[in-house]
């Protein structure tokens, strides 16, 4: 069955936004509380954590539970971590 | 982890010293780890994906893999973010379990796994049709003849919104490994078409994509 109009052009967006990348899943999911920490720190986003921000910007799986994460941590309140 | 808390040495992180101490000090901290995470949770993963969940199991089962990895913390984080991420993927693999769609794996299985619709999206000028053929009449080559019959599929399976965990078992193979299979599909494809003279700008103005 081909693909519909709405996948055609989600195939098409997956094309156009692709970047090289130089981690995979497993590596983000070790490095992400950190990249997280500093992202509710609102300090600036060290150089080394950029590989992080690319994969999150690449990959709608690892993406989605970083956003999961962040609601979480938002709901526990700051002081008490 | 951020400057502020970055002169803590992790040997004297308060909730590895609780968590390892004896009772009753270990007891109150898991509970109180058990708290948070149930706050956190509740918030994060509520009606996430439209299906109700049952956060007390959630939390039983993200508490003992926390405490079952606890020499996997290196202190780069705070405790809490740390044990969070875990608890996020514990809870979230349970609902992406539970919103699994139900897609005909023999309608996917097919070598036309990936066959796009040359015709037009429907939306468009006569001359902005005909644009967006022509990149998909080339598209549908690259397709054919760069991809392997897995990244196909694989694709596929996520136009289809099959959570990767899915289809890394659908097709015997790990989350990571699917990432990179799409991924290296993505760039071949982006590749093709730059090979094939259309740049990323004309693709997004013929198809009228917001980036």
């Amino acid at each position: 069955m081909p693909l519909s109009t709405h996948q055609t052009e989600d195939l098409v967006r997956m094309i156009v936004t692709v970047e090289p990348d130089a981690i995979g899943c497993d590596e983000c999911f070790g490095r992400v509380a950190e990249y997280a920490d500093w992202q509710l720190s609102r300090q600036e986003i060290p150089e080394g954590m950029r590989a992080i921000e690319n994969h999150l910007r690449q990959c709608p799986c690892c993406r989605d539970e970083y956003r999961a994460l962040l609601d979480g941590l938002e709901a526990i309140d700051w002081d008490t971590r | 982890m951020p400057p502020s808390d970055a002169q803590s040495p992790l040997s004297s992180d308060p909730w590895m010293e609780r968590l390892r101490s004896s009772e009753p000090q270990r007891g109150d901290a898991i509970e109180e780890l058990r708290f948070l995470l149930h706050r956190g949770l509740s918030r994060s993963l509520n009606m996430r994906y439209g299906v109700p969940f049952q956060i007390d199991d959630v939390v039983q089962d993200a508490l003992l893999k926390i405490l079952d990895s606890l020499d996997q913390f290196e202190g780069r984080s705070r405790f809490v973010t740390w044990a969070m991420t875990i608890a996020t993927r514990v809870g979230i693999s349970c609902l992406r379990r539970q919103y699994k769609r139900e897609v005909s794996i023999e309608l996917l299985d097919h070598d036309d796994s990936l066959k796009l619709a040359t015709s037009n999206t429907g939306r468009s000028e006569a001359s902005q049709n005909m644009a967006q053929r022509e990149i998909l009449q080339q598209l549908n080559e690259l397709i054919e003849t760069d991809l392997t019959a897995r990244q196909r599929l694989a694709i596929r399976f996520q136009l289809e919104e099959i959570p990767v965990d899915e289809t890394a078992e659908r097709i015997g193979s790990n989350r990571n490994a699917v990432y990179k299979l799409v991924h290296d599909a993505r760039m071949k494809l982006k590749q093709g078409l730059e090979r094939k003279g259309f740049t990323n700008e004309h693709i997004q103005s013929v198809f009228a994509l917001g980036t």
